[in-house]
């Protein structure tokens, strides 16, 4: 009886020994990836994002061979991944498409379907209009009439003053509207690399779960945790049984 | 007990749709403020002195070069943007007199910190003045897991008294 204990004491050492071997690896490069993971934050790997080809190409990610956009004396403004572009410039973010860029009096102007954009000629920022909103509806195009802000939605053509402080409803006569154009290629290739879309953040936790190299690094994840379950409870047994043997 | 995993299911959908959203459009929080008598829009230019200050508020530069603010008679409207995380969230300000009136979320474009829109949170802020360094008169209490979300609406909170004090000493009030 003893001995059957003993050998079972053994084979178990020698199980816990492999298991142990077996992925000692994956448990370093998982503690790794995790502690890495607790501190994206810190490490400024949530905000720095994926310009390498190759890693996008993990993912799918392509790009058209050209992009549209709107220019603006010599300028461009364009749209990609929800990036606004002044030239190569990104002047903020949005969600909803860019429905065109134009001058006015004072300064240049681009809109998105919600929100009207003032920009120096210069790419910065003067203000953001959350205006007209739901007043007028949303933006479908814009355009000039005399160097007056002009928007077409989906409740008719309005002019803003000077200061697109008030709007007036207009006639569709003498309106330069902004049309879309094919950017340069080195001005869309510049785009297209400096665009990010994926963050580091991301493809560190799909290195931590094996997504990363698909279906096979998912597995192997997956063993690895069960692996160590194994290890903790064969751990535990050695233990206790040694134990056992000590103190009989 | 089906019945109860069920209610615990859809009270987390719940919660999470309501995290994100418009609570308001800026111009129907205009509307209520002034009875739909809305003044005409002012601007403030974020230069000189008012762009330090700004900056020094934000701890970093302005998005945009102006903003603009309604007012009446000592009573200033200010539709305001600060990043919390990633994204801005908009907040509308109501200065009376030097004194925060009222605070409100309108906007938000954040995953989480959703719970700043509580009225427990912007109650907060009722009364509160601008003290010396453009510091709140009264600290903010802080909401777990919403920190940035809380830091950004404290700071716009000063941004609002100090562009408020700018428009007043201009009107000389």
């Amino acid at each position: 009886m003893a001995r059957n204990k003993s050998s079972l004491l053994r084979n178990l050492l020698s199980l816990h020994r492999y298991i142990g071997l077996s992925v000692a690896i994956v448990a370093i490069y998982l503690s790794i990836t995790g502690i890495m993971l607790n501190h994206t934050n810190d490490l400024g790997i949530d905000k720095n994002y994926i310009n390498n080809p190759t890693v996008l190409g993990w993912y799918g990610i392509t790009h058209p061979d050209s992009l549209d956009g709107h220019e603006l004396d010599e300028h461009w403004i364009s749209q990609w991944n929800d990036d606004i572009y002044f030239n190569q410039k990104v002047i903020g973010h949005s969600i909803n498409p860019l429905r065109g860029a134009t001058t006015s009096k004072h300064f240049y102007a681009l809109a998105t379907s919600e929100i009207i954009w003032l920009i120096t000629i210069d790419g910065d920022i003067i203000e953001k209009l959350n205006a007209p909103g739901e007043k007028l509806g949303d933006i479908i195009q814009l355009g000039q009439q005399d160097k007056f802000i002009v928007i077409k939605t989906e409740r008719g053509l309005f002019k803003a003053d000077a200061d697109l402080v008030s709007w007036q409803s207009i006639e569709d006569k003498g309106i330069n509207w902004s049309k879309k154009n094919t950017l340069p290629p080195q001005l869309s290739a510049a785009i297209f690399t400096q665009g990010h879309s994926i963050s580091w953040e991301r493809v560190l936790l799909d290195v931590h779960s094996g997504r990363i190299v698909s279906r096979g690094g998912i597995i192997l994840i997956d063993l690895a945790g069960i692996l160590l379950i194994l290890l903790a409870i064969s751990g535990t047994i050695i233990w206790f049984k040694r134990r056992h043997r000590t103190v009989t | 007990m089906p019945r109860l995993y069920l209610l615990i299911f859809f009270s987390i959908i719940s919660l999470t749709s309501q995290a994100r959203g418009v609570y308001q459009q800026p111009d129907a929080f205009l509307a209520e403020i002034f009875n739909n008598k809305i003044p005409k829009a002012q601007f403030i230019w974020f230069t000189g002195e008012v762009g330090k200050t700004i900056k020094s508020i934000l701890s970093h530069k302005p998005s945009s070069l102006r903003t603009r603010y309604w007012l009446q008679e000592k009573r200033s409207v200010w539709i305001l943007e600060e990043i919390g995380k990633e994204k801005p969230i908009t907040v509308g300000f109501i200065i009376n007199n030097g004194e925060i009136e009222r605070v409100k979320v309108l906007i938000f474009r954040e995953s989480r910190g959703w719970e700043i829109k509580r009225d427990g949170f912007t109650k907060q802020f009722q009364a509160l003045t601008l003290e010396k360094e453009n510091q709140l008169s009264r600290s903010i209490d802080s909401i777990s897991g919403a920190t940035l979300s809380v830091n950004a609406v404290t700071k716009l909170s000063r941004v609002a008294l100090y562009l408020d004090s700018q428009v007043m000493k201009k009107n000389g009030a």
